[in-house]
């Protein structure tokens, strides 16, 4: 009887735990504005890292002039114009692995080549509308600059976009996985 | 009330990952045909009385070793024209002669004045244009795609496992580090007339890692050992009566064979722990992290020939690099190989941030500053960890015994992208120890065109020695007989030179 008596108590308690611990869930302060995370399924949009600013309440807010700065770069036109383009070439990238079972290998040349049909099953991908292929057979971004193709397993590529500086490894690259 | 409890300042969970797995002749149940084979084999080999150590320098990100020997005299304006801002400065390069010139003149980086004395000494020898293979494969056949390649070349973690597997058309199961060990290890023993180890004399795995889990070591039979630059990782806080406690509890008998099982590996992460630690005790110098002014019986000093690591005056010590402090651990636990009964050792070290995409040379107000830099920095690094561990195994009178090497994802491209090198194929590398043929080259050098006969296109070298070759090579010195050569490297007969003869006999 005892027995029954102390494991109704250990359920209630576990139930009182229960509902503590979930009914204040923590907020994700997006540039100072609090979202409740969504319970819907994600879409590969909302799946992807998104920049996050502290919260306020631990560390004081970026100021209006950075949060300014920060979305009028990053909202520019090209700019989002830009990251969607590698955001296809991201799922071009994932086609091709689906496909073959592997990444395409090599250097933007060789990748373009064999997205376009030099591999191993002969398939011909279709390059995203706004992608430019150059007259050195290169996958380029909107800007007009190759991007760059980082191996890092036969499963992640790192598609990086030279942003509309031109020159990658400033700040304003772009990059995709 | 917080003093009342012992403080497990390591995780218990970390502690067991990284100490645990050391337990030697914890066979694992997943003996395979390769196991067999190897034990079987293994029974051809002899039982060891001499102590060999292999210590694999991983250099992780993909080196540019194109800039870590270069050629200078004729050779030097081509290797200029191409590398553009990239390219070292003809006078700032540290010129080596070597005792088997091929006919070109070679320098090393300006950063590496160490390993340029350690060429001239004839401990240090360079192997050109390695990398892992499928089988012998030239410009021609590489672009038809005639010759099968290692696959998904040029990316990171496929080519480290290459590296690391020496069988790059197979499934990586286990690194060739790990299958000597698998087969190395019971040789350890004494065998009686039937063969078969008396006794499991060895304390610790053949296989020690200074930089946790990696493929190399990966065996069948037997697990790397995790150690930290600081020793052998036990519980923090409990000792005297509280681990004596600890000790009781784990030695009570239950009838749960999964508890049991679980307080066995604890305890003998404990035993191994404490035996490890107190092999290498001897060995504590005033620059460890662990040391403290009231341990003040600490005498021991590395003579390594640095000055100003010792804050008393003495000379020598390691430097305080990554690469140092690893290093410098091996040199503590060789030295502790007599109480810990090892004849042979296998050790693993690993130096990241070799992926130098950009920034590899200097930037800002020295851009074309090649002693500045990220990869200035790391050969640099290289250099000073690599002479200091030479010197104090010559301290420790095993420089004939301890051979170290150079590994990397791959080489990089020859031409610059404009801040760095992006990510290429074959790559040199370097063979330290008294058991070297130092002091000369081994391997053919590229010839330095993009397009030309050994680039796939675009200054990517195809290598002309196999990661398998050269493997072989250490594995031979190491006391894998020729007989057990194949159950190692199943691919080595594809390849010319299972011998390149940058070891002594």
């Amino acid at each position: 009887m005892n027995k029954k008596i102390a494991l109704s108590l250990t359920a209630l308690l576990l139930l009182a735990i229960y509902y503590f611990a979930t009914s204040k869930k923590p907020s994700t302060v997006i540039a100072g504005t609090s979202v409740q995370p969504s319970k819907s399924t994600p879409s590969a949009a909302s799946a992807r890292p998104q920049k996050i600013f502290p919260s306020d309440s631990n560390t004081a807010l970026p100021s209006e002039e950075t949060r300014s700065a920060f979305l009028e770069t990053t909202q520019r036109p090209a700019t989002l114009e830009a990251r969607n383009q590698v955001e296809q070439v991201a799922l071009l990238i994932r086609d091709f692995r689906n496909a073959l079972h592997q990444n395409p290998i090599g250097d933007n040349q060789e990748i373009t080549a064999s997205l376009l049909g030099k591999n191993q099953k002969q398939i011909s991908f279709v390059i995203p509308v706004g992608s430019i292929v150059n007259e050195k057979k290169e996958l380029c971004d909107n800007w007009g600059a190759p991007y760059f193709f980082h191996q890092l397993s036969a499963s992640v590529m790192e598609i990086r976009s030279a942003g509309e500086d031109k020159t990658l490894w400033t700040a304003d690259d772009i990059v995709e996985r | 009330m917080n003093d009342s409890f012992p403080h497990f300042t390591t995780r218990r969970r970390d502690f067991l990952r990284q100490a645990a797995c050391a337990a030697v002749g914890a066979l694992s149940a997943r003996a395979t045909i390769r196991d067999l084979s190897l034990i079987n084999t293994g029974a051809g080999q002899e039982t060891f009385t001499d102590y060999k150590a292999l210590v694999c320098i991983f250099l992780a990100g993909g080196n540019d070793s194109n800039n870590l020997i270069i050629p200078i005299g004729s050779d030097y304006a081509n290797y200029a024209a191409i590398r553009q801002n990239l390219a070292l400065q003809l006078n700032s390069v540290l010129p080596i002669t070597s005792l088997n010139p091929d006919g070109r003149q070679y320098a090393l980086h300006p950063t590496c004045p160490e390993l340029t004395t350690l060429f001239a000494e004839q401990k240090l020898a360079f192997l050109f244009n390695t990398g892992p293979l499928v089988q012998p494969i030239n410009r021609s056949q590489y672009q038809k795609g005639s010759v099968a390649k290692p696959p998904q070349l040029f990316s990171h973690s496929d080519q480290v496992t290459h590296w690391q597997t020496a069988i790059p058309d197979q499934a990586p199961l286990t690194g060739w580090g790990g299958r000597v060990a698998d087969l190395l290890h019971p040789c350890q023993y004494t065998l009686n007339q039937d063969g078969v180890p008396t006794a499991n004399a060895s304390k610790v795995a053949l296989c020690t890692s200074l930089a946790g889990a990696n493929t190399f070591e990966v065996g069948n039979s037997f697990a790397q050992f995790h150690v930290s630059t600081s020793g052998a990782v036990t519980l923090g806080g409990v000792t005297g009566n509280r681990l004596q406690a600890v000790k009781d509890i784990l030695s009570l008998q239950s009838t749960n064979l999964q508890r049991n099982a679980y307080a066995d590996v604890t305890r003998r992460a404990i035993d191994i722990g404490d035996t490890l630690n107190l092999a290498i005790a001897p060995t504590l110098d005033r620059t460890d992290s662990s040391y403290t002014t009231q341990n003040n019986n600490a005498t021991w000093y590395w003579r390594t020939g640095f000055t100003g690591i010792y804050n008393n005056g003495e000379l020598g010590g390691f430097p305080n690099t990554s690469l140092g402090r690893q290093l410098k651990m091996i040199a503590r636990l060789i030295a502790g190989r007599s109480p810990l009964s090892m004849k042979r050792q296998i050790f693993y070290a690993q130096v990241g941030g070799y992926d130098t995409h950009t920034a590899q040379v200097g930037t800002g107000a020295a851009p074309t500053d090649t002693s500045l830099g990220s990869h200035a920095n790391l050969l640099n690094e290289l250099s000073e960890a690599v002479y200091a561990f030479q010197r104090a195994m010559e301290q420790l009178q095993l420089s004939d015994k301890v051979t170290s090497f150079t590994a990397s994802d791959f080489g990089r491209t020859f031409p610059t992208n404009g801040q760095g090198s992006d990510h290429g194929w074959g790559g040199h590398h370097m063979i330290v120890g008294g058991a070297v043929r130092g002091g000369r080259t081994f391997g053919t050098f590229p010839t330095l065109a993009v397009n030309g006969p050994d680039d796939t296109s675009t200054g990517r070298w195809i290598p002309t020695v196999s990661v398998d070759e050269y493997s072989a090579t250490l594995a031979r010195w190491f006391g894998v007989s020729q007989s057990n050569m194949s159950s190692i490297f199943p691919n080595l007969n594809r390849f010319a030179n299972p011998d390149l003869g940058f070891m002594m006999p």
